[in-house]
């Protein structure tokens, strides 16, 4: 059911945000092609720390590191390790200002996102739809699941014109655990 | 005297001929002769059973390197789809052909921006078509084999796209195709295990494109 009056759940989600000095979690990504019937599952566990520290680790179907930190974007594909500016690449950066916008429900007041908010018994869920065509063209929203009870973000599911969408659920979540500079490694 | 100037006409004419005949065959071909014998009737790289395969694959192209994984799908209604994307679920392409072979359908479900510019659309397609066709061999391909018939070769007689399959225990592990268009790419399968290639390398100099694909799963 869409909210039409959002000013104290935007309070909330802004509070918390602001509460938020990381996240510890394990996550489950599933990669929905609806025309083809099939879903890709993935396995692995996600670190962020304020500001903009992300390290994304695969573990199932392969190994595969991802930490964006100090303005770079580092890969680690079964060993194999590159990096790159994150501002030579538009497309990088992109990708990772949505992932950290949406993991720390740091959206509100975002010029690049129209939003909307819905809920159901379970979560309050906030539609991210983007303005600038690069993202838009990868990307028709990004919809953020929030507990009602905390306001932790759940889920996070990336929609691709057409129908096919990318789904993480976080779990085993911890929030402003004890998460170093060390943590983000690539190594 | 006549016969004398004769005899060395015929011999040159034979060393052109020679000549001629060992510098037209590429490299790949070149340790094999004509054999008329050999009784492949078809030959395919996706078994007529196959439904789909997941690669963890390496797309490079002109100096830029992706990686990420290839779905490759036959649908129900026989369109063969191949769909990459990243590893946190970006897609970057998804690509689909019906009737692959000489006359193929190709449609361009999605292509991101940033690749959908100048050849590499038509590398991509022409070559996912040759990997997807099951060709019937006839009087349009020649037959050779080499030393001992362990490997053998046919290739496609008097077409501007030319096409060369190499095989052994008619299982196909090289393919080889040139067209005006799209310059030469060469494609290497290997270790088949349930009718499905493990190992996918694309490799097309021209564009500077070069697609690496291992399996991840089988079904």
């Amino acid at each position: 059911v869409k909210i039409e009056n959002v000013i104290d759940l935007n309070n909330a989600i802004k509070e918390n945000s602001e509460k938020v000095f990381s996240i510890k979690s394990d996550f489950i990504q599933q990669k929905n092609l609806s025309m083809l019937e099939e879903t890709l599952e993935s396995t692995g566990n996600f670190l962020y720390k304020k500001e903009n520290m992300v390290k994304w680790h695969y573990s199932s179907p392969f190994e595969y590191t991802i930490v964006v930190a100090n303005g770079k974007f580092q890969i680690n594909n079964e060993g194999k390790i590159s990096e790159f500016d994150l501002n030579s690449n538009e497309m990088f950066r992109q990708i990772n200002s949505m992932i950290v916008t949406a993991i720390s429900g740091n959206f509100i007041n975002n010029p690049n996102f129209k939003v909307e908010f819905y809920e159901n018994n379970e979560f309050y869920k906030a539609k991210l739809i983007p303005k600038e065509t690069v993202v838009a063209d990868m990307l028709s929203a990004i919809s953020i699941f929030f507990d009602k009870d905390n306001f932790n973000v759940q889920k996070v599911k990336f929609l691709e014109p057409g129908e096919d969408f990318t789904l993480i659920t976080f779990i085993n979540r911890k929030q402003n655990t004890d998460v170093k500079l060390k943590d983000f490694n690539i190594n | 005297m006549n016969s004398l100037k004769l005899t060395k006409l015929n011999l040159l004419l034979a060393g052109i001929i020679a000549f001629s005949l060992i510098s037209c065959s590429p490299s790949y071909i070149q340790n094999f002769t004509k054999n008329e014998n050999l009784n492949i009737k078809s030959l395919n790289v996706f078994y007529h059973t196959f439904t789909k395969a997941v690669y963890k694959t390496t797309l490079k192209v002109m100096g830029r390197e992706m990686s990420g994984i290839l779905l490759i799908k036959k649908t129900n209604n026989q369109e063969f789809r191949f769909v990459f994307m990243s590893e946190i679920g970006l897609k970057y392409f998804d690509l689909g052909i019906t009737n692959p072979g000489k006359n193929p359908d190709y449609k361009n479900y999605y292509l991101m921006s940033v690749f959908n510019r100048g050849e590499f659309k038509k590398v991509l397609f022409d070559n996912f078509n040759t990997l997807s066709t099951e060709i019937e061999i006839d009087s349009n391909f020649t037959s050779y084999s080499n030393l001992g018939n362990k490997s053998l070769a046919v290739r496609e007689n008097n077409t501007k796209e030319k096409t060369t399959y190499l095989t052994i225990n008619e299982t196909v592990e090289n393919i080889y195709w040139k067209s005006p268009y799209a310059g030469k790419s060469n494609i290497s399968i290997s270790k088949y295990e349930n009718n499905i290639p493990q190992n996918i390398e694309i490799n097309n100099k021209k564009y500077g494109v070069k697609i690496i694909c291992k399996q991840l799963e089988k079904k």
